[in-house]
């Protein structure tokens, strides 16, 4: 079931009304019911993995909490890592295989391409096993205590506004909040914040990312064929493509969970108005960055400086960071995928963040660095959507050496670059008033409820006229 | 040295290292609050307080940490 599916949209409102009307203690028991059915909508038998991860985190935290002796606590952790890792790696290499030979020869061919191998790649294993994985992790450093009501680390692992591509909760966040439903009551605020987050969701979906997906994937299908402006604009497409695509999800997401009262995990802040890239993996796909700093940044770096003891000089410490940064980095873009483009994308970025600290810009001039900023950025994006390393370096080549004409579609197809660039426009103009100028007069947040039944009325009115309506995926359910 | 007093001690270090004399650190103080706070210097804070108290923080106890006054209870056990 997609987001933007009509499933989703008699679905959501159905589990929203059934949770206010269930009986407080066992609402936990109605939304793990939903967020199985949910999850199985992709593939019944899919359940049978998840279920399974739940019990080996469910047992081995309660083991943890169990055994303070330092050798068994290390033990499980190490069993429970190689089993939730194990099982992310193969799944992934296998799922990353039937990727590959989808976009070689289509783009959307997952509903033809035959149920054994799309069993291979469980939907949403890199997210709810880096959720599990915090949770372990969160046990086993002692900042907190293992759950012991199964349903409820059951929900936790697969709350279905979530469980898709995130964003990547953390234990000591949604645990409480899942435990403490049955105190959530009605309130118009929940609910209205709840639609907003989800209207302005899926204009960021239908109208921005799919409409630009549309003229991205013309380009990318047709690679030798263009120039270095086609290139230039479609790398810029592409990033407002990624944005409002994984953005527009993770909204409809917190949303969704809004209306039942839960409070989620901001997932972004504006990224493109960052003045460093140390600032942009503070705003871009915030619950997987965080994650990454508490649970391999942070352990890491300080193994490293246990190793290099007795020096604590300024050098020492700058060493520490930049390895431990770059391979951080590096496992992010391994988790995007295991294939060299996403690894090097992960690497541009994390040797951006070394030199940034070798380098401190001129931290006056915030719109100039907001655009150098962007630019370093849009750099990576060419490794992170081309399938190949050589189709990346090919478009840098051209960008740089044979400009062209830019491609324009003779056909129908040139509504979709039109109206992406209209939804963009709208995008940015609400960006640059929030980042800004936002003391000024709000539309969405204005006191007068008028004005704010109209704002969203626009925009959903823009999403009626502008948007792309066949139900396409979201990108990031890939990951 | 009581507790006030580890703490004033504690805002210095990390004035210090966040180049930020008017720094306004509190228990809840965190990564993600504090600006200049990041990584890199989450790393220089640390060792600068081992340094000038002249205790070790174990990577347990500092993954432990959910905000500063986490690390101060912890820091103050370790001065007893």
């Amino acid at each position: 079931m997609y987001f933007n599916s009509i499933q989703y949209i008699f679905f959501l409102p159905l589990v929203v009304i059934l949770f206010y009307l269930t009986p407080f203690r066992i609402r936990w028991l109605l939304l793990l019911a939903t967020s199985y059915y949910f999850y199985m909508c992709w593939k019944p038998e899919l359940i049978i993995i998840i279920i399974f991860s739940t019990l080996i985190n469910y047992l081995t935290a309660l083991m943890l909490d169990r055994d303070q002796e330092k050798k068994k606590k290390r033990f499980y952790l190490i069993a429970s890592l190689v089993i939730n890792l194990g099982m992310l790696i193969f799944f992934k290499y296998l799922g990353f295989l039937v990727e590959a030979i989808q976009d070689i020869f289509d783009y959307n061919v997952r509903d033809q391409v035959s149920p054994a191998m799309y069993f291979i790649a469980p939907i949403g294993i890199s997210y709810y096993t880096l959720q599990s994985l915090g949770y372990i992790l969160d046990v086993y450093y002692g900042k907190r205590k293992a759950e012991k009501h199964p349903g409820i680390f059951a929900l936790y692992v697969a709350f279905f506004p979530i469980i898709l591509s995130g964003p990547i909760e953390r234990s000591t966040r949604l645990l409480p909040q899942l435990r403490n439903s049955a105190q959530i009551r009605l309130n118009s605020v929940n609910i209205e914040e709840g639609i907003k987050l989800i209207i302005w969701g899926y204009f960021l979906k239908l109208v921005i990312a799919d409409r630009t997906g549309i003229y991205v994937d013309a380009v990318f299908g047709n690679l030798s064929r263009h120039g270095g402006i086609t290139y230039a604009a479609t790398i810029v497409l592409y990033s407002f493509q990624i944005y409002s695509d994984f953005a527009g999800y993770s909204s409809i997401a917190i949303g969704s969970a809004r209306l039942m009262g839960f409070d989620i995990l901001r997932n972004f802040n504006r990224p493109y108005f960052s003045a460093t890239v140390g600032e942009f993996w503070t705003r871009w796909h915030i619950s997987l960055s965080g994650w990454l700093r508490d649970y391999v940044f942070n352990p890491l770096a300080f193994m490293f400086v246990r190793l290099f003891e007795s020096r604590t000089s300024f050098r020492t410490t700058f060493f520490t960071y930049s390895l431990t940064t770059f391979l951080t980095f590096f496992l992010c873009g391994f988790w995007h995928g295991a294939r060299w483009t996403f690894l090097v994308w992960g690497c541009i970025h994390g040797i951006y963040l070394i030199l940034e600290h070798l380098f401190r810009r001129n931290g006056k001039r915030r719109i100039l660095n907001i655009l150098l900023t962007y630019i370093m950025i849009l750099f990576t994006w060419i490794f992170f959507r081309s399938l190949s390393m050589h189709d990346a370096f090919h478009i840098i080549k051209v960008i740089f050496t044979h400009p062209g004409s830019l491609y324009i579609p003779f056909d129908s197809d040139v509504v979709a670059p039109v109206y992406a660039v209209l939804g963009i426009l709208i995008l940015l103009l609400t960006e640059i008033k929030q980042e800004f100028f936002n003391n000024l007069f709000s539309f969405t947040s204005n006191k007068n409820e008028y004005v704010r039944m109209i704002a969203y009325g626009l925009v959903v009115f823009l999403i009626l006229y502008l948007g792309v309506f066949d139900g396409s995926q979201f990108m990031y359910f890939k990951f | 040295m009581n507790s006030s007093e580890t703490f004033i001690q504690l805002t210095n270090i990390f004035k210090n290292v966040l180049r930020n004399p008017g720094l306004d650190l509190r228990r809840d103080s965190d990564i993600n609050n504090t600006p200049g706070w990041d990584s890199f210097n989450h790393i220089r804070i640390i060792l600068a307080i081992e340094k000038h108290f002249g205790v070790k923080f174990t990577t347990s106890e500092i993954q432990s940490w959910n905000n500063v006054g986490d690390l101060t209870d912890t820091l103050e056990k370790k001065l007893v």
